[in-house]
């Protein structure tokens, strides 16, 4: 991980050395990283001077924060309340039962270079039922178009 | 003095650059899923002679993405569910527009039928101007209070009865007062945007649509309580929001709302964002303030109140966007015309997200006091489906859901029924028919056992076991000692975890035993 060895001194450019921009700091070695690695840990915890421990302990507790490599392409599906209801349960169900796709990207995360998540709640209820490819959130799914939409998501990785 | 703020805000104003016709595209987090700033591109792109404004949405997400051209005599004409085909005709029309007006009378009749106070002009203005949030009347209050004593805004805001409006409705005036006694170097106030809460997106559009009146209800809040700091956290996928947020809050560096001598006042302040990083439990105000200083989100132990010791061992503030969003009316009309609206004790409005098996989801800002089946019928246009016999889900996960011959109850703060059912933030999901209630119930429940943080035992250990019970809830196992089994689980629970977390986990399993006893 050459990348992250000066990490620390660049962060010095950037952010106070206190503990309370912790956070701001982790958002911003996640987005230039896509996750946060032990290195980076034991970077920022020489810039703000907290242990990787407690650093560890922060990062493990959020949702949004990774502390593996992403996956290059990422099917996120609402799992929210509103969205579960109208039909990402079975969107969520014909994924698991489909032979072609390893169900193992749920319980094990990335493998390969397609990740399945199921997100707690996207926040875009009144355009239920959504799903996010990537960055991109779709909204008002319809199950059949997204059949047709997930071969080609999942082609060239078997 | 007074006259002085005001004058100096009016001054921002320049009325020379507006043309003819505004063409607002509603780009919203929600809408931008749907195609909305696809559409705004291919306006950008095609040759219209007009002032194209990227605004926030209006909140009635069924018609998204919407196009609106405002006229010089501010006659509207609305497009609705525009695709990238309809985009020529609507350039066609803004550059030789028909003397028939294209009015929408569904959206316009929805629009009308609400009150909106926090929501006024969002989706109608644009989120990214200043200048034009103050020619709408904007910062008038802040102006105002900056012209009065800090104790008679606390007690024009105690006379309002504002309740707080993210889901404790605990009364802001007290609040206000309770930072303002406490003796301390340092004050902060903390504007709660997190609304972690699965169902609901109402401070979404209100970031996205009318930064500038969450800025206004937080510097007056914050002078109110003389605090030279302010802080926005911001959820973590909102990102849109922050995007608007960054921008307004440098606007009023630039215009002098904030920083030094905050219009020619003796009064400073400073603003600062911090986002958040996922999770429910993140919007209790207590963890927020863990979060914010970079610990793990687990709750505090109360007392002492972050009144009196709480971001930084200082005396904290903490608002919800939407409390905050009414505070300029109350200053600029008082408190007096607040409480015209609502009903007795529970004055005001409440921005309800409605989504789920219903006709038009959406946000809608109604007053307190409106039956839940009128705001389904009225503004929802009923439940999908040809059975109407529709459940409602009430208030997420803390909460419960209603069958359908409950539904006449009113809106009102705290509790809405005996089992513990609460208005909460005011989250509204309409479920199909009642095979699947259980299934959401379930849901809710794995989602309290997947949020619960681990700290205190009955929510780290009570929900998983709720899930588990739910799990074997089967004609065979459902007798009444299961039930009753279940419902005592429920209650330890609720009656003894930390926080709001574990003390709304139970809800959801006794409103379910109560009300569907078969």
């Amino acid at each position: 991980m050459n990348e992250t060895n000066n990490l620390s001194e660049e962060l010095t450019g950037y952010f106070p050395r206190t503990r309370d921009q912790l956070l701001n700091i982790l958002h911003y070695v996640q987005h230039k990283y896509g996750y946060i690695s032990k290195v980076s840990m034991q970077e920022i915890g020489k810039h703000i001077k907290m242990p990787v421990s407690e650093i560890y302990g922060t990062v493990t507790s959020y949702s949004e924060f990774k502390i593996k490599n992403p996956a290059d392409k990422q099917l996120k599906i609402c799992t929210g309340i509103s969205c579960i209801n109208q039909g990402n349960q079975t969107l969520i169900d014909t994924i698991k039962s489909n032979h072609s796709i390893n169900t193992n990207l749920f319980e094990n995360g990335p493998i390969n270079k397609v990740a399945i998540e199921e997100i707690d709640c996207g926040f875009i209820c009144g355009v239920g039922p959504m799903i996010q490819i990537n960055q991109t959130m779709h909204g008002r799914i319809k199950i059949n178009g997204l059949k047709n939409l997930l071969p080609e998501l999942f082609e060239n990785e078997r | 003095m007074k006259d002085n703020y005001t004058k100096r805000l009016l001054s921002f104003n320049n009325t020379e650059d507006v043309k003819a016709l505004k063409v607002m595209v509603q780009v919203g987090q929600c809408s931008n899923s749907v195609g909305a700033q696809n559409i705004l591109s291919l306006l950008k792109s095609s040759n219209i002679s007009a002032d194209l404004i990227e605004s926030g949405c209006d909140g009635l997400c069924f018609l998204a993405p919407k196009v609106i051209l405002q006229y010089s005599d501010k006659t509207t004409s609305i497009f609705n569910n525009v695709s990238e085909n309809d985009v020529e005709m609507i350039s066609n029309e803004i550059n030789s527009p028909k003397k028939k007006r294209n009015t929408d009378n569904l959206a316009t009749e929805l629009l009308n039928n609400q009150t909106r106070i926090a929501m006024a002009q969002c989706g109608y203005s644009d989120p990214s101007n200043a200048k034009s949030y103050i020619s709408e009347g904007g910062y008038i209050g802040l102006a105002k209070a900056l012209g009065t004593k800090q104790d008679e805004v606390i007690s024009e805001i105690e006379d309002s009865k504002l309740l707080g409006r993210g889901g404790a409705y605990f009364p802001t005036g007290l609040k206000l007062k309770a930072v303002r006694k406490t003796e301390s170097k340092s004050k902060y106030v903390v504007i709660n945007a997190e609304e972690g809460e699965p169902g609901v997106f109402k401070d979404r559009h209100l970031l996205e649509g009318v930064p500038h009146r969450i800025i206004e209800g937080a510097i007056i809040s914050a002078y109110a309580v003389n605090a030279p700091q302010i802080i926005f956290y911001i959820n973590a996928k909102a990102k849109l929001s922050l995007d608007r947020l960054k921008n307004a809050i440098e606007q009023c560096y630039k215009l002098n709302i904030l920083g030094q001598n905050i219009l020619g006042s003796k009064y400073s302040v400073e603003a600062d964002i911090i986002q958040g990083a996922g999770g429910y439990v993140c919007g209790e105000e207590t963890t927020l303030l863990n979060t914010m200083e970079g610990d793990r989100r687990e709750p505090r132990i109360k007392p002492p109140f972050p009144t009196e010791s709480g971001y930084k061992s200082s005396p904290t503030l903490v608002n919800n966007c939407e409390t905050l969003s009414n505070i300029p009316f109350i200053l600029t009309n008082g408190a007096t015309s607040f409480k015209r609206i609502g009903c007795e004790n529970a004055y005001g409005t409440k921005i309800i997200s409605l989504s789920g098996d219903v006709n038009r989801p959406g946000v809608f800002e109604v007053q307190m006091g409106t039956s839940i089946d009128e705001i389904i019928k009225i503004f929802g246009g009923g439940g999908i489906g040809k059975n109407p016999e529709n459940a409602v889900s009430i208030g997420g996960p803390s909460s419960g859901v209603l069958p359908h011959n409950q539904l006449h109850i009113k809106i009102m703060p705290g509790r809405i029924h005996e089992t513990g059912i609460m208005l909460g933030a005011g989250g509204l999901v309409v479920l199909k028919d009642k095979t699947n209630v259980l299934q959401f119930i379930k849901n809710l429940a794995k989602y309290n056992a997947d949020e619960s943080c681990g700290k205190c035992t009955p929510c780290r250990e009570g929900t998983p076991r709720i899930v588990n019970m739910l799990e074997k809830l089967k004609p065979s196992t459902d007798t009444a000692a299961y039930r009753e089994e279940l419902s005592d689980l429920a209650e330890v629970v609720s009656s003894a975890s930390l926080c709001g977390l574990g003390q709304g986990a139970g809800t959801p399993i006794k409103s379910f035993l109560h009300f569907w006893p078969d």
